[in-house]
């Protein structure tokens, strides 16, 4: 009785977004009973024809995530890209990214021929009212929307517990998920320290309580992902389990050179702990990577081997 | 207790005046510089925003002169300015400096000043009366500010009128009385009034918008104010230090809520800083007869970063010129007025084709 997308295609660019709650989104639209198209990992092809149409002082995912959109725009029927405005953690509103907040329009007026883009505003108070006005030129009633909007939140999120034993030297990983977790713009960083032997943790593996007890005892952070990031450097800095901390941001990110300040100056300070922080463009390349992460594990071993 | 804050334009008058009236000892640094910028960006971290790295440098020089506290407001919106006080303490104690760091929630004066109020232990009727004096000031400045901009284009020596511009603005700020200010306007008006001007000249208009920092402080924008005006530009930036200063009082709150309404068919949400307002004033330029807009805005700048594709649209489908300029410390004033000229003479050349036109 919910199927109302019929042969409508709906793509689903796999970015920014994307990161946080992989599939979601698609459960989501084929609750509605639209088929759809995820863009694939990012590629150098992707990527390549980001870098044409992307404003060039953006950071290096949003600049990958106009590839993803331009690799969609000819395949389906409209593009979905939700606008992650703020949410309310610990009682107080928190925002977004200003990237986030302005996506859908940045992408508008940067990639040309583009299908209709469809966005649905998640904001603090709830307000739904301007999405449901969207959704209902493709014929979607505000009752199949919270019917499916139900399912992507029952929906859970894989717990990763790799790698949990207690032996060997062990990493934190802080970084946005968008940007860790994409092979190609981070230059498989994750399987380069398996590489070379460490383990890791990321800051995306962190659960919701150990980082807002964590906040609670440093400092109130009013960006909803950037909560997450400095949280978990100081959980990594304070649980006395990891050896070093790798963190990992993209050039012209504006809230990355708020964070890396803020990590390396009120997280680490005082604690004997390394810290890496690796800023990544699209300069980067694979060989200088490996070499600097060899430099950062041999400093490791050194001092705890 | 000495205390200290960042400069932004003319700023420093008003607030320094409000302080003093506070009982408050006040060092102000001297006016930001390419040497004042090289101490913030020293101390900075590397790709964060011009104003961050601009406001550190005064930070540093206002302790060197003796300051021991420094006073900044925090807010906590989407943009990095929330974070500028809390940062730029911590910073400069890890350098060494010996510091007392007041930060004071909510992002205007009107908010901050309850919060100042307990920390000093003032009576409320000593607050109205300071905040009453720093009001009349910076009205005054205003006032200067927007008679410099009026008289440039028309005056036979536009370089004269900096100086008389400095001399109005020094009378705001030795004059401490209140029923004093009346006569100060009284005397900044004749002595406006008394530039010798050619009437008959009918300027170029160019709105100026952006991010705010890089709007209203002359360092940041190489004094593009006063270049435009002796260049025969009537110039006209979409805020003010006074309308930033009372903004919660909100002596321009209808005209920001309906240029934004303007704004929302390209942009429904606030991102926490001025574009909502540099995409209205753009679509309205040409309606309000502009022959152009200059958009200014900080390298990696996160909010009008966000803007820039979208104002190129607009100024496509508007039909009115745009010149957008990413600007930081490395950029050099040769090739930012070469770029300010070749758009000078492209809307010199689109206003005498439209006369042609319309003959």
């Amino acid at each position: 009785m919910w199927k109302v997308g019929g042969h409508l295609r709906v793509g689903i660019p796999r970015g920014l977004f994307w990161y946080y709650d992989p599939d979601a989104y698609k459960i989501f639209w084929e609750t509605l009973g639209f088929e759809v198209v995820q863009s694939p990992p990012t590629n150098r092809g992707i990527f390549e024809s980001g870098l044409r149409f992307a404003h060039e002082e953006l950071c290096l995912p949003v600049k990958a995530f106009h590839g993803h959109i331009r690799y969609l725009s000819s395949k389906v029927d409209f593009i979905f890209i939700p606008r992650i405005v703020s949410r309310v953690i610990s009682k107080k509103k928190r925002y977004g990214c200003p990237k986030f907040i302005g996506l859908p329009e940045l992408i508008k007026s940067s990639v040309p021929d583009l299908p209709p883009i469809i966005t649905i505003d998640i904001v603090s108070d709830n307000n739904l009212e301007d999405s449901y006005r969207r959704l209902k030129t493709l014929g979607i009633k505000p009752k199949m929307i919270d019917h499916a909007l139900k399912k992507m939140n029952s929906f859970q999120k894989r717990e990763d517990d790799h790698n949990q034993d207690e032996h060997g030297l062990r990493v934190g990983v802080v970084g946005h998920p968008y940007l860790i977790y994409d092979r190609y713009l981070s230059c498989n960083l994750l399987d380069k320290l398996e590489k070379l032997g460490l383990r890791y943790t990321t800051s995306a593996d962190i659960s919701k309580e150990i980082i807002e007890a964590e906040i609670k005892r440093e400092f109130d952070l009013f960006w909803i992902y950037e909560r997450e990031l400095v949280g978990a450097a100081s959980y990594f800095a304070s649980c006395g389990r990891y050896h070093g901390i790798l963190h990992c941001i993209s050039f012209c990110c504006g809230a990355g050179s708020i964070m890396g300040e803020m990590i390396q100056r009120r997280v680490i300070d005082g604690k004997d702990l390394p810290l890496f922080t690796l800023v990544l463009d699209e300069n980067t390349g694979d060989a200088g990577l490996l070499t600097r992460l060899e430099a950062f594990s041999d400093m490791i071993r050194l001092k705890f081997q | 207790m000495r205390t200290g804050f960042p400069h932004m334009g003319n700023f420093h008058i008003a607030f320094e005046a409000l302080l003093k009236a506070l009982k408050v000892e006040v060092v102000v640094p001297p006016r930001p510089t390419r040497r004042s910028v090289e101490l913030g960006v020293r101390y900075s971290p590397e790709f964060v925003c011009f104003p961050f790295k601009a406001t550190l440098g005064d930070l540093v020089l206002a302790l060197r002169a003796g300051a021991d506290t420094l006073i900044w407001f925090e807010g906590e919106w989407s943009c990095r300015y929330g974070y500028y006080g809390r940062l730029h303490h911590k910073i400069l104690k890890d350098h060494g400096f010996k510091l007392k760091s007041l930060l004071f929630k909510g992002g205007s004066i009107m908010e901050g000043i309850s919060d100042v109020r307990r920390e000093i232990r003032l009576r409320v009727i000593d607050s109205l009366r300071a905040l009453r004096v720093a009001w009349h000031k910076s009205t005054l400045v205003k006032l200067t500010e927007s008679l410099s901009r009026k008289t440039r284009p028309y005056a036979l020596d536009p370089k004269g009128v900096t100086g008389v511009e400095k001399t109005a603005l020094d009378l705001i700020q030795k004059v401490n009385a209140n029923k004093e200010l009346n006569n100060v306007k009284k005397r900044i008006v004749d002595l406006y009034a008394s530039i010798p001007k050619d009437n008959t000249r009918r300027p170029l208009k160019i709105m100026m918008v952006g991010e705010i920092y890089m709007v209203l402080e002359p360092e940041a924008n190489f004094h593009l104010v006063e270049y435009l005006g002796e260049h025969g530009v009537l110039v006209t930036p979409f805020t003010t230090i006074h309308n930033w200063l009372f903004n919660a009082i909100g002596s321009d709150k209808k005209e920001k809520a309906s240029v934004r309404k303007v704004a929302t068919p390209y942009l429904p949400f606030c991102l926490g800083g001025e574009e909502q307002l540099s995409i209205g004033y753009t679509i309205l330029a040409r309606k309000r007869g502009f022959d152009g807009v200059i958009h200014l805005r900080p390298f990696t700048c996160m909010t009008e970063n966000v803007v820039y594709p979208i104002i190129e649209q607009i100024s496509h489908k508007f039909d009115i010129p745009v010149l957008s300029l990413s600007l930081d410390e490395h950029t050099e004033s040769v090739g930012f007025f070469t770029r300010v000229e070749a758009f000078l003479e492209l809307l010199h050349q689109r206003r005498s084709r439209q006369q042609d036109d319309s003959d």
